[in-house]
């Protein structure tokens, strides 16, 4: 009682407590901010790293009366992935977004031009950046 | 150093602050491992992942609905023919190493009759010989025999008559060099005995011939009996044996009763077989030109009996020409030899089988007009002779180009001429040759008399002993050849339906060697140079006809079994199975069967057809209702054999025997020869048009090969592309068709 009532009469009491805490506080949120930084930095990492996917076939297709060129992908990584984006002789081409979950595979058909016998560069890019390339020949 | 430590520690202590940079030093490293850690081993499992895919290595070594090839599992057996060279694993795959088979004489009761011409053509010291196909009625290709060494004059052939040996043929050629070359036919190759005798160092000038081969019946050895230009009065003749296995024997000569002087020159020598089969006689004519007398004698399988004189006055102009004859009827065997006696005359004997002595008929002239001398005579058994009617054909030509010709009945006590034709044609081609010749049809008492007498023309007539001579001797068949100096024809010594009755060959004034056949009512001319164009002169009677005695005919045929895996290749998935046969045959007319064993019905059934060319050329066959095919084991029974036996030796070159299996659905096998288990995910088929997808679910592990087949694959028509896809993603392909 007589150390409460000290240090009430105490005018500077009040002060290293507030003090503590605050620097707690601050100690703790920054951590915390440190750490999921780590955590985002790491996931996106690894997600970037973990992903893989091949081709399996591509098919110069004039099935239904209109040229296009399908792309039969696999996703052969330890992550989805989803093909943002696809160039063909290094010109990106209008296409569906394709998200292909762990071994999950599928058709991508882009609408495209192509003449018999034609040699062409097909890149397929990820939305995290990751590309598979190679050239394709028309029959 | 420990000093240093201390001494920032105690600083540390003393200082206010110091416990706070501690703390925050610590939590910064921790989260700079946490980072670095996580990274780093998120990185090691993916280029493990990268790894592993790289090692993963692996092809698709077949896809598509075939299985590979089963092969034969053991050498093939042999039903006829022969192996030349080769094993049966030359045939387990197309790479020109084969497998070679050489048809084989084998007995047909019911094959056409094939015959054989040993002739000469401008090559003069390599004779020649075609075979004639009975099936076929139609002269094979010319092949060459071993050089005789000098150019051939004659030829005279002689089948074996054993059925067991019924290839083998002997072939005898005198040259001008007067050497006689012995060719034996093993019914694989010639064996040549070059210069086997010599019979003049000398030539004649005109158409001697002092030499003939012939069989014995029972015991197939042959007989050459030749003239020897040996001056010893003990060798008026020579005669070499050939016996199989054995070969020739040395020479032999006879020392012939009556034979005036030493070393005369034989201008004939007449041989003829006892068609007895029980017997070895041989009867023998010569003609001793020298001191123009003829003999004759009988062989009786092991000395040479009965000589007999027929006349010693054949005059000048039958000494030089083959004014003798000899020939055995075919009821009683009697044994009738004949000669030209001087003119206006003919001198004949005849031996009754199981008496002493020859008997003399009395000589008479064969023909009415004046100053006939005898020239060239033939005479011919008929081979369907009877108890009453035992015949034998005399037909020839005189000095006065006249055509004589009947027929002796030697059934009879004293055999009597019938038939006598002496005036019909007093204008033939020639008498320094034999233009004229006669045959009997195998059957009916019949035959055909064939002769040069007109330019560009034979003529032939019919006889038959029921009814004598057709009425037209004017019958012609064109030759435009000019004349026809050797005509010669031969009996079909079997009676086979739609066969040829009798078969010829004649030589024209240009110098070709055609060939004729008669089927019971037509004389065909087969061709005016059916043997060759160019026989390179005409004096000599450079050509031989031969009938073969049996149904003989080359015929291959031999059996594999090839043994399915039934256990890759479950019955039930077997949609088909399929035959290919890589092979090339020497002759390109032949047809060749392929034959399956039908294991329900326990006999093969013919599955596919083949028309083979000489060179290599693969050959399919799809076995129909293969279930009735395919034993119970898996075992496939496959014989490969010709069409028909005919009369060519054919060879076969074997490079490939095979048969597969077509699957209800797709197969495929995949060998893993990396180091890990590779996982099998999807499985594609594409071509231009068709790309299709099936998911799999395989895992084959390393150096392991696996099939898999799919039933619910299907394939496009025409070339293919199979692709196989890792979990990893590596992939392999194979194309097909």
């Amino acid at each position: 009682m007589a150390l409460f009532l000290r240090l009430l009469v105490d005018r500077r009491a009040i002060t290293p407590v507030l003090s503590n805490l605050l620097l707690i506080v601050v100690a703790v949120a920054a951590m915390s901010i440190a750490a999921t930084a780590t955590y985002v930095i790491t996931t996106n990492l690894r997600e970037t790293m973990g992903e893989r996917f091949v081709i399996e076939d591509v098919w110069f297709n004039n099935a239904t009366g209109f040229k296009r060129i399908s792309i039969y992908i696999r996703n052969t990584g330890k992550v989805s992935a989803t093909i943002s984006a696809v160039y063909i002789n290094d010109t990106r081409q209008p296409s569906p977004t394709l998200k292909l979950e762990l071994e999950e595979h599928g058709w991508l058909n882009i609408t495209y031009d192509w003449k018999p016998n034609g040699l062409y560069h097909i890149n397929i890019v990820t939305l995290r950046g990751n590309h598979v390339e190679g050239y394709y020949k028309a029959p | 150093m420990l000093k240093a430590i201390i001494k920032r520690l105690k600083l540390l202590k003393s200082d206010r602050h110091g416990i706070s940079n501690v703390l925050v030093v610590m939590l910064s490293l921790i989260l700079i491992v946490v980072i670095t850690a996580n990274v780093v081993l998120w990185s090691y499992q993916m280029n493990q992942l990268d790894w592993e895919k790289t090692q993963e290595k692996f092809e698709i070594t077949n896809a598509g609905r075939k299985s590979q090839f089963f092969t034969s599992a053991n050498e093939y057996f042999l039903n006829n023919g022969n192996r030349v060279e080769g094993t049966f694993r030359d045939t387990w795959a197309a790479d020109n190493a084969y497998e070679t088979f050489r048809e084989e004489i084998t007995l047909s009761p019911t094959t056409k009759t094939n015959a054989f011409i040993a002739y000469r053509d401008y090559a003069l010291n390599i004779p020649k010989t075609r075979t004639w196909n009975g099936e076929t009625a139609s002269w094979g290709p010319q092949c060459d025999m071993p050089n005789a060494g000098s150019p051939v004059r004659f030829a005279r052939a002689a089948y074996c008559p054993l059925e067991q040996r019924s290839f083998e043929l002997i072939v005898v050629t005198l040259s001008d060099d007067g050497f006689l070359d012995a060719y034996v036919w093993n019914g694989t190759s010639w064996i040549v005995t070059n210069e086997i005798a010599r019979v003049w160092t000398t030539a004649q000038s005109g158409a001697q011939r002092p030499f003939d081969i012939a069989y014995e019946t029972a015991s197939g050895r042959a007989l050459l009996v030749y003239d020897v230009d040996v001056a010893d009065a003990t060798k008026d003749l020579g005669y070499r044996i050939w016996t199989p296995n054995e070969g020739w024997s040395c020479e032999y000569y006879i020392d012939f009763p009556g034979v005036a002087s030493t070393n005369p020159t034989i201008s004939f020598v007449e041989l003829a077989s006892n068609p007895d089969p029980a017997s070895n006689q041989i009867a023998m004519a010569f003609l001793d030109q020298t001191n123009q007398d003829a003999f004759a004698a009988i062989w009786n399988g092991s000395a040479w009996t009965l000589t007999t004189t027929l006349t010693t006055t054949t005059g000048a102009t039958s000494s030089t020409r083959e004014s003798i004859g000899v020939a055995y009827s075919t009821y009683y065997k009697k044994i009738l030899a004949v000669s030209g006696n001087g003119t206006d005359s003919m001198a004949w004997k005849w031996y009754v089988q199981g008496e002493n002595d020859w008997r003399t008929g009395t000589p008479f002239d064969p023909d009415p007009d004046v100053g006939n001398n005898v020239c060239f005579i033939t005479l011919k058994p008929d081979p369907a002779a009877n108890a009453t009617h035992d015949y034998i054909m005399f037909a020839g030509v005189n000095s006065l180009y006249d055509l004589n010709a009947w027929a002796w009945n030697m059934a009879e006590e004293t055999p009597g001429r019938y038939h006598i034709v002496n005036e019909v044609d007093d204008g033939l081609d020639t008498h320094a040759q034999r233009c004229i010749d006669f045959a009997w049809e195998p059957t009916g008492n019949r035959g055909l008399i064939v002769w040069g007498t007109t330019t560009d023309y034979i003529n032939y007539n019919t006889y038959s002993i029921s009814s004598g001579w057709g009425p037209y001797w004017t019958n012609k068949r064109i030759v435009s050849m000019g004349t026809h100096p050797w005509i010669q024809l031969k009996t079909n010594p079997r009676d086979i339906e739609g066969d040829v009755k009798i078969l010829g060959a004649f030589i024209s004034s240009y110098n070709t060697i055609g060939s004729l056949k008669w089927d019971g009512s037509t004389l065909t001319v087969i061709g005016d140079y059916a043997i060759t164009t160019n026989a390179v002169g005409y004096t000599y009677e450079c050509f031989d006809v031969e009938f073969c005695h049996y149904g003989n005919a080359y015929s291959l045929s031999f059996i594999g079994d090839f043994i399915l895996d039934i256990d890759q290749y479950p019955l039930r998935q077997i949609d088909s199975v399929e035959i290919q046969v890589r092979i090339r045959a020497s002759d390109n007319f032949e047809n060749w069967l392929l034959k399956a064993y039908n294991w329900t019905c326990g006999q093969y059934d013919v599955v596919g057809q083949i028309s083979a060319t000489d060179f290599f050329k693969d050959y399919t066959v799809f076995l129909q209702g293969w279930q009735s095919y395919v034993s119970n084991n898996g075992t496939i029974r496959l014989e490969f054999c010709d069409a028909k036996a005919d009369a060519y030796q054919t060879r076969v070159d074997v490079d490939f025997f095979g048969v597969r299996i077509l699957l209800k659905g797709v197969l495929f096998t995949v060998r893993n020869y990396g180091a890990s288990t590779i996982h099998v995910v999807s499985i594609w088929i594409t071509n231009t048009t068709y790309h299709r997808r099936y998911d799999e679910n395989l895992f084959i592990n390393s150096g392991e090969t696996l099939t898999c087949i799919r039933e619910d694959v299907t394939l496009p028509s025409g070339n293919f592309t199979v692709k196989i896809v890792t979990d990893k993603g590596s992939i392999a392909v194979f194309t097909g068709s």
